[in-house]
């Protein structure tokens, strides 16, 4: 009688950890799937490693390449006529600019002088109406 | 422009001097053009560039700040934003007329001679595949045969970004030419 109660509750105890196992199961089904996922990636890797070319001949193969970016870049020079001719039109450019920028400074030295000059008519007349609003004579303190 | 003369100096005087700008111009116009000749491919487009570069270049000499680095620096700077703009707003099929360098060499041997002007034809070909950061790159080293450090300065770069970019545009070069070449023998 109580063997057979001591082998309900270790069924019961059982029952009770079922999902936990199922769960486990899982995540070693899961974690089996990752390792043999990385091992056929390293496999993978390993092979393509081995279908690859030594360092050496890869370093034979750029100084192949160098000398022949050497041969083939090379410096190109313009027409003569052409480089000329726009030597010359950046001289008449050069020229037409340079004057533009002193006509520039000109302007701005006669627009500075006017205003100033009209900035100092306006005080004067302000002055002079100022004293003939008081009464007292232009010019007396 | 003599070795004494700092360049600095001498590009604050093509600031104001049209003639010292103009010495700049001949000092510089075969680079600049040979960079541009390389990156469109064509010499119709590269007189038209050059002629735009040093345009935009006496346009804006006045606002130059001189940060250290050469005035070769500014001005490819200016051509590869040119080329970069060429290669946006065409339309038109590229050209590749790259021949005549390839045709240029001498001939001691006729076969020889060929296969060369062959392989040349087709690292022409790869290269102007590449991207615009590689070509630069590829042309101020072998056309212009300048250092790391010249071209970090160009290209804005640190040397060893510039020494990296060297690397992996060799690479894939060399991959690049590996498959060609396969495909070519099947």
């Amino acid at each position: 009688m109580q063997g057979e109660e001591l082998d309900c509750a270790g069924e019961e105890h059982l029952r009770s950890l079922m999902p936990q196992m199922m769960l486990n199961t899982r995540i070693a089904q899961s974690l089996g799937k990752e390792i043999r996922r990385a091992a056929a990636q390293k496999m993978r890797y390993r092979a393509a490693m081995r279908g690859r070319m030594p360092l050496e001949d890869v370093v034979i193969e750029l100084r192949k390449l160098v000398r022949l970016l050497c041969k083939t870049l090379v410096p190109v020079r313009p027409r003569s006529e052409f480089a000329r001719s726009l030597g010359e039109q950046l001289q008449v450019r050069g020229t037409e600019l340079a004057a533009g920028r002193q006509r520039r400074w000109l302007w701005l030295m006669v627009g500075s002088l006017l205003s100033l000059l009209g900035v100092a008519t306006a005080l004067l007349l302000r002055r002079r109406n100022g004293r003939l609003q008081t009464g007292k004579p232009v010019g007396v303190m | 422009m003599s070795q004494a003369q700092p360049e600095a100096e001498f590009v604050s005087r093509a600031k104001t001097d049209p003639e010292v700008f103009g010495q700049l111009y001949e000092q510089y116009v075969d680079k600049i053009y040979s960079y541009i000749y390389y990156r469109t491919g064509n010499h119709h487009d590269a007189e038209d560039l050059t002629a735009k570069t040093f345009y935009q270049a006496l346009q804006h000499i006045e606002r130059y700040v001189d940060r250290g680095f050469p005035i070769s620096a500014w001005l490819y700077r200016i051509a590869h934003n040119l080329v970069a703009n060429w290669h946006r707003d065409r339309s038109r099929r590229q050209v590749i007329a790259l021949d005549e360098i390839a045709l240029a060499s001498q001939r001691h041997n006729p076969e020889s001679e060929l296969e060369l002007q062959d392989d040349r034809r087709l690292l022409l070909r790869l290269t102007r595949r590449m991207s615009a950061d590689r070509q630069q790159l590829l042309i101020l080293k072998f056309v212009e045969q300048m250092s790391n450090r010249e071209i970090a300065q160009i290209m804005g770069r640190t040397e060893g970004a510039v020494k990296s970019l060297y690397h992996r545009t060799l690479l894939a070069l060399r991959e690049a030419w590996a498959t060609e070449r396969e495909s070519e023998s099947q």
